[in-house]
């Protein structure tokens, strides 16, 4: 039986959470990181009864899976459409070459995607620690490095547009991790419910810690910045003579790619609950449908 | 008598088939019969009249014998002294079955005397160097331990060298590898179990283990592994290491070798389990970490503080030999704004006059380095010498002369091998590695470096023999484990910790 463990859960499901603040767009202030918090609570609390039906050994009914499923490629394919926004404001070679530099670029994400869901979920658990582990610490890179050299009147400097109601909607359009996350406790070795608690009260800390470090570092400029954590990662150079953009880079590619990978191993999960006669190709179809509604979605846009 | 006089004679494989019928391996579980004649020409038949089986016919107490053995295969001296000359100073007996009994009961002619029944069971002990003894009116044989072929002797380990521990590697004798053991563990619960695997050449392979340690289930999931062998012979540790590693592709292999006695013992005492090849002086150990590549025997030998350091600067030589041209191609071509001024004008000036792109340019110097390492290694020593030297010097110092190859990558390249070496038992990986993530990183920069590096991750991850995931104790965590991975700790606390490899199954 695929059983992780409590901390491979936390980071397979932080991994998606983290890329989904890289990927905001348009400016942010405090209000977003307040929207973030409460978001979460929500989600939380919608996630907690899973959580207790899992504890006492029911299984999900199947519309309710199907509707997980949908969910999950929808958010995949948002991953994906957020990481062709986001990519162009990070250096890869040929993604300014059109659409079929984009769908070159994601075509390569989805093919490690799809070896990397092909291996199992076990597996996946594993190397999403690792991968945290790394991102951690370039985060924590990025922001010391923010809080040593920045100005804290940053803070009051922007976000004079935003509101609490309009950041808690846009807190809880980036939970589309959610459905997953509700897949993936299944398979949760610990007590469900004190896992569902630690990755919120998690997700909530280290995504408001993200977000408030993007303001501090982006300050003034915030309204001219698209990608305001990606711009942070640009402003925030600890040493001076020697640049780390690129450090912030394998961050978002590596996320990029766990962050898919985990939609997709979740999707293929449930695709084998619902549809037990499909056996072969699971993966290559879930990550085909991610693709797909992320052309809907960037067009849509 | 002397093994001179031994009867040589060399029948024709047709008539000796027209006469026996060798088809298929029918005549192992043949039984001997009571005919002295009979028995020699059916060896002789099976054996094809080959011309080391030596029969040497005498008789003593009255019955005729046949003394059999493999020539080459046992000690002319030992064989003359401690069976003719006892053997044939027997007085008269009432028969055969008295004579045998004689020769168990009243003489030590050798420690090691087993019967056999059957023909298989004869040959078996003829090609491990026993001589066997066969008479008129008897059906079984009587062999004895004279074992004296040549042998390597003990020397020190070619591939795995230390500086503060023993100097001695295993041989390709089993028995010397399985005393080597014994010798450095002297406990009952140490395990010694001999097999023989491959139809054709019937190797010796003896799986080791402490009964005490090992963790349970393993031993019979290793034993169901080896019933999977049906190979017709067993001529180095990768005939096995197959069978034992249970994913089909594996970028590190999930079962290790070593050629220290000193090692395995310290592997056995972790609960692992060894295999033993007769004729190979290498044991496997499962299950083998990754961990553990970077762990030597003088770790152990070197205060804390120094092996910590020893250790980071593998982790990092590991690193380096693996990323280090793929990161100068990227950088160099797609992300110059990294490189501050002085360095980025330094390799400007060095790339601008080489004719070849960044990535062409190391492909050539990796593929240059692999050819003069195969060289180096398949050549006879005297010449290897010679191959380096033309490599180094000539082929080198005229690439970079005629701007062919640029310095700084060259130093790249030769850091990066360098690297490489500092973890021997992980070079093959390291090379295919060093060569993909080039080619990612010349094709696509960092972002294709980071792709590559999600799979190997993933790869890595998913490693795992028999429960025990190749990753620990980093992923899954075992914060136990860090006291001898991250740092290694000192000995005492080591000694409360009693490790087994059973905390790291999943």
């Amino acid at each position: 039986m695929n059983k992780i463990s409590g901390k491979q859960l936390y980071s397979v499901a932080m991994i998606g959470e983290i890329f989904a603040i890289f990927c905001l767009q348009g400016s942010i202030g405090l209000l977003t990181a307040a929207g973030y918090v409460a978001a979460s609570l929500i989600v939380c609390a919608v996630v907690m009864p899973f959580a207790w039906a899992y504890r006492s050994g029911k299984e999900l009914p199947e519309a309710v899976e199907f509707l997980l499923l949908l969910l999950i490629i929808a958010w995949g394919g948002s991953l994906f459409a957020m990481q062709w926004s986001a990519s162009e404001m990070i250096y890869i070679p040929y993604e300014n070459h059109g659409i079929s530099g984009k769908l070159l670029i994601s075509g390569l994400i989805a093919l490690v995607c799809l070896y990397i869901s092909s291996t199992g979920i076990k597996s996946l658990g594993r190397a999403a620690v690792i991968a945290a582990a790394i991102g951690a610490v370039c985060l924590a890179v990025v922001v010391i490095s923010t809080l040593s050299k920045h100005d804290w009147q940053n803070m009051s400097h922007n976000g004079n547009e935003l509101t609490f109601a309009g950041e808690f909607v846009r807190g809880l359009l980036i939970s589309g991790n959610a459905a997953a996350f509700i897949v993936l406790l299944g398979m949760d070795k610990g007590s469900t419910i004190l896992s569902t608690g630690i990755f919120f009260a998690v997700r909530a800390a280290v995504g408001a810690v993200v977000i408030v470090t993007t303001v501090l570092a982006v300050g003034d400029i915030m309204p001219a910045v698209e990608l305001p954590a990606v711009m942070a990662a640009r402003l925030a150079q600890p040493f001076a003579a020697q640049r780390i953009d690129s450090l912030f880079m394998i961050v978002f590619a590596v996320y990029a790619v766990f962050s898919i990978a985990v939609q997709s191993a979740a999707a293929v999960c449930l695709l084998g609950k619902l549809f037990p006669k499909i056996r072969r190709f699971r993966s290559l179809t879930v990550l085909t449908l991610m693709l797909s509604s992320a052309l809907i979605i960037n067009n849509v846009r | 008598m002397s093994m001179r006089n031994a009867d040589k004679s060399i029948h024709s494989a047709n008539t000796i088939n027209e006469v026996m019928n060798l088809n298929g391996n029918n005549w192992q579980a043949e039984k001997l019969s009571t005919s002295l004649s009979g028995n020699i020409k059916r060896i002789r038949a099976i054996s094809g009249g080959s011309s080391d089986i030596l029969v040497n016919r005498f008789v003593t107490g009255g019955i005729s014998c046949a003394l059999i053995c493999c020539d080459g295969m046992v000690s002319t001296s030992v064989i003359t002294e401690l069976i003719f000359e006892p053997i044939t100073g027997i007085e008269q007996q009432k028969n055969a079955s008295a004579l045998f009994h004689y020769i168990q009961e009243q003489l030590l002619l050798s420690t090691d005397r087993p019967e056999a029944e059957d023909m298989g069971s004869v040959f078996r002990l003829i090609d491990s160097g026993f001589a066997i003894l066969i008479a008129e009116g008897m059906d079984t044989a009587l062999g004895f331990g004279v074992q004296g072929y040549s042998t390597r002797g003990v020397q020190e380990p070619s591939g795995e060298g230390n500086i503060m521990g023993a100097h001695e590697g295993f041989t390709e004798t089993i028995r010397t590898c399985m005393s080597q053991i014994r010798r450095r563990i002297k406990s009952p619960e140490l395990v010694m179990e001999m097999m023989q695997k491959g139809s054709k050449s019937n190797t010796d392979i003896c799986l080791c283990y402490m009964k005490d340690r090992v963790p349970s289930g393993l031993m019979t999931d290793i034993r169901r592994s080896l019933e999977r062998i049906k190979l017709e012979s067993i001529l180095s540790t990768g005939y096995i290491r197959p069978f034992l590693e249970e994913r089909r592709f594996e970028v590190f292999s999930s079962t290790g070798v070593t050629e220290r006695p000193d090692v395995l013992c310290s592997k056995l005492i972790e609960g692992r389990v060894a295999i033993l090849v007769d004729g190979v002086p290498f044991a496997i150990v499962v299950p083998k970490l990754f961990c553990e590549n970077f762990q030597t025997l003088d770790d152990y030998a070197y205060k804390p503080y120094y092996a910590v350091f020893i250790r980071w600067l593998k982790y990092g030589a590991f690193i380096m030999s693996v990323l280090l041209p793929a990161l100068y191609a990227a950088i160099v071509m797609y992300h110059p704004e990294l490189l501050n001024s002085t360095l980025f004008m330094l390799l400007v000036d060095s790339e601008k006059n080489a004719p070849l792109s960044i990535m062409t340019e190391s492909l050539f110097v990796l593929l240059m380095y692999e050819v003069v390492r195969e060289a180096g290694v398949r050549l006879p020593k005297p010449v290897g010498g010679a191959v380096s030297i033309i490599s180094g010097l000539i082929i080198g110092d005229a690439a970079v002369k005629s701007g062919l190859v640029s310095t700084p990558l060259l130093t790249m390249t030769a850091l990066a091998v360098l690297g490489g070496l500092v973890v021997p038992e992980l070079n093959p990986p390291i090379t295919v590695l060093r060569f993909a993530f080039l080619i990612a990183g010349g094709l696509m920069g960092l972002f294709g470096i980071s792709l590559l590096a999600c799979a190997v991750l993933a790869n890595i991850c998913a490693t795992e023999d028999y429960g025990f995931p190749y990753t620990a104790p980093l992923s899954p965590f075992r914060r136990s484990g860090m006291s001898d991975t991250l740092i290694r700790a000192d000995m005492k606390k080591m000694q409360e910790r009693g490790f087994t490899v059973e905390e790291y199954h999943e």
